[in-house]
């Protein structure tokens, strides 16, 4: 309605049965903030019927569109509120579990943007993830760290639009981007960053973790670690890609 | 003239005049569905020239009423009505599916009187209902939502959804026409001409029910009448012939989403090329609009450390943090409101008792909801 800006929550996974109503809602030129829950296999035993895992790429799809994906409960709080001020169809996936709170009330977001969370001069490789991953990222980031490999990290809340230039940044620095999501591989975070790389003549080495395997019954733990997106599975996946080099 | 006095013999011919135009857009453009357009050219006929209450000098009215065709595809009809209302010309009526025309195959809000893109079947009620709602309990005002639906569309699920919700909340504002025709794209609907079927489950929704003769213009001007004065949503379901006018198509199969075969002997057979102009009743009423308070917003604050689950189910605040930090503001709706009729929580004006009740949070904000400058209030805050 005019003057008014509405919201409209759900599960993430249940927003797909919506995708014409949005898909037609950008046709419209209409301004939507949206909010898909219980993203991804971190729900744990609910099970696969509640999971979220086809949004992103969904959203990222969609017209004008702009994807968030906070990582944390401050982060959340701003990033609902940014959406006010946005255009057409936004989305904002949030984890169902307790989170660590890993900002403080005053940080901004800016959409478009995103945090820097490891650097150093040494960085080797960069890990990109955001929401529930960040938190898996900075795991192994310490794991990596003690076995003397430095790493940087980045939350990309914004999927869309993405930071292109802190990307393209990371990657002149360190050669190697490792990207991290609790999605199925395509059309998510991965291919997101993967897309900041096009027309240019320096591409680094890329590689994406994204959900494996069709998940069933567990913790959210266990889940994660099944889909191959827990930190064992990222420092795994920074040896491979340190060593192919 | 006035709209108030058209008559009969006026309506008739008015809605002569819409098969016309409908014909001769889909005859311009080579494509198009005239045929689907002529079984409800005269059920808007008499929306037109006597309910409908729709400034067209000032679309942004907010009493304008609103009108959507669920059945997008009946678009070179919506059109016509535009020609017959004065707002779009006849020389743009013929721009009909151009590259570059307004005058897109299915409407969108490229023209300033369709409120939203139909086309995708299904969606025109639901949305209906949005507004509907919207009308009584976010603007208030006593706008009417006059759906034209497809028969063949009631095969949609969300049609139903949709027949439920309004029920359920008795939106007497909203009104859905069924353009009964019995064909669909591939041939005959399911329950045909039997409207008492279509009656019976809307009905069991909780809708007025009204079964009429969809080329009759008394039954059709009744119909409205009985729909304005009743206090639950009204489906009125009207028997029509797909193709009405001219006996080429009328009532056969096959004859959707193409134009018409012949349409100079069409146009001739339906008594040739009209210009009434239909002069539609503005709403009453001033314009201002009821705006949102846009007041101060306070974001809820985490302490880092903390674990807190980020999604809409993290109403509590952070255990160590003294500040309230009510994460459910954006979710929190008027018991019996669904969010998805839209709800903004831009305009919370918090304090402790509001932040656990967003009841009585709501009905203050309902009585002292005057606020004019409150975005700008609310965007610096968030800034600072």
């Amino acid at each position: 309605m005019r003057g008014w800006t509405p919201y409209v929550a759900t599960f993430a996974a249940f927003l797909s049965r919506a995708a014409d109503f949005l898909r037609m809602a950008t046709v419209s030129g209409a301004r939507l903030c949206v909010v898909g829950s219980h993203a991804g296999v971190s729900i744990g035993p609910d099970g696969p019927s509640q999971m979220g895992l086809e949004d992103l790429a969904f959203f990222r799809a969609l017209w004008r569109s702009t994807v968030l994906y906070p990582c944390d409960a401050n982060q959340t709080a701003h990033l609902t509120a940014a959406m006010a001020d946005l255009s057409g169809v936004s989305y904002l996936r949030t984890t169902r579990g307790e989170t660590p709170v890993l900002y403080g009330p005053a940080e901004s977001f800016p959409v478009g943007g995103s945090k820097v969370l490891r650097s150093s001069p040494g960085d080797r490789l960069t890990i990109v993830a955001a929401g529930v991953t960040v938190h898996e990222a900075l795991l192994a980031a310490d794991r990596l760290a003690d076995l003397g490999v430095a790493v940087r990290v980045i939350d990309l809340y914004s999927v869309k639009p993405v930071d292109v230039a802190t990307l393209q940044q990371a990657a002149a620095d360190t050669g190697r981007v490792l990207t991290v999501e609790d999605h199925w591989p395509q059309g998510g975070l991965g291919d997101a960053v993967f897309d900041a790389f096009t027309r240019v003549t320096c591409v680094p080495r890329l590689a994406k973790l994204g959900v494996l395997a069709m998940p069933g019954s567990a913790s959210p733990v266990e889940q994660r670690q099944h889909a191959g997106i827990d930190s064992t599975a990222i420092v795994e996946a920074a040896h491979e890609l340190l060593l192919d080099s | 003239m006035a709209a108030t006095t058209l008559d009969v013999e006026q309506l008739t011919e008015l809605g002569r005049q819409l098969r016309v135009d409908a014909v001769r857009a889909a005859a311009a453009a080579g494509s198009g569905h005239p045929t689907s357009s002529m079984s409800a050219a005269d059920l808007m006929a008499v929306l037109l020239g006597r309910h409908l209450r729709y400034d067209f000098a000032e679309t942004q009215n907010p009493g304008n009423d609103h009108l959507i065709f669920s059945k997008g595809h009946a678009s070179p009809l919506l059109y016509a009505m535009y020609v017959a209302a004065g707002a779009v010309s006849d020389d743009e009526l013929l721009t009909y599916r151009r590259a570059g025309s307004r005058l897109e195959g299915h409407p969108t809000p490229q023209l300033p009187w369709v409120d939203v893109a139909t086309g995708s079947l299904g969606q025109g009620l639901p949305i209906g209902v949005g507004l509907a709602i919207s009308g009584r309990h976010l603007e208030r005002r006593d706008f009417r939502v006059w759906v034209l639906c497809g028969d063949s569309e009631l095969a949609e699920g969300s049609m139903w959804e949709a027949f439920e919700h309004a029920g359920h909340a008795g939106l007497g504002n909203l009104v859905a026409i069924v353009d009964v025709n019995r064909l669909g794209q591939r041939g005959p609907t399911r329950h045909g001409w039997d409207t008492q079927a279509y009656a019976r489950r809307i009905g069991s929704f909780g809708w007025h029910t009204i079964e009429i003769d969809g080329h009759d213009i008394d039954q059709i001007d009744r119909a409205y009448a009985e729909a304005i004065g009743t206090s639950r949503p009204t489906a009125i379901l009207a028997r029509t012939r797909k193709g009405s006018g001219v006996a080429a198509v009328e009532d056969r199969e096959g004859q959707h989403g193409k134009p018409v075969p012949d349409a100079e002997a069409a146009i001739a057979e339906l008594g040739g090329r009209r210009s009434m102009r239909v002069e539609v009743t503005a709403p009453n009423g001033e314009p201002e609009r009821l705006r949102p308070d846009t007041g101060s917003l306070r974001l809820p604050e985490y302490e880092q450390g903390d674990e807190v689950a980020p999604g809409p189910r993290s109403a509590k605040p952070s255990r160590r943090s003294a500040r309230p930090a009510p994460m459910s503001w954006l979710w929190t709706a008027r018991s019996g409101i669904p969010l998805a009729a839209g709800t903004s929580r831009r305009c919370d004006r918090r304090d402790s008792s509001s932040a656990t009740s967003p009841n009585s949070r709501w009905s203050r904000r309902r009585s002292d909801c005057r606020c004019g400058d409150g975005r700008r209030t609310w965007r610096r805050s968030l800034r600072s």
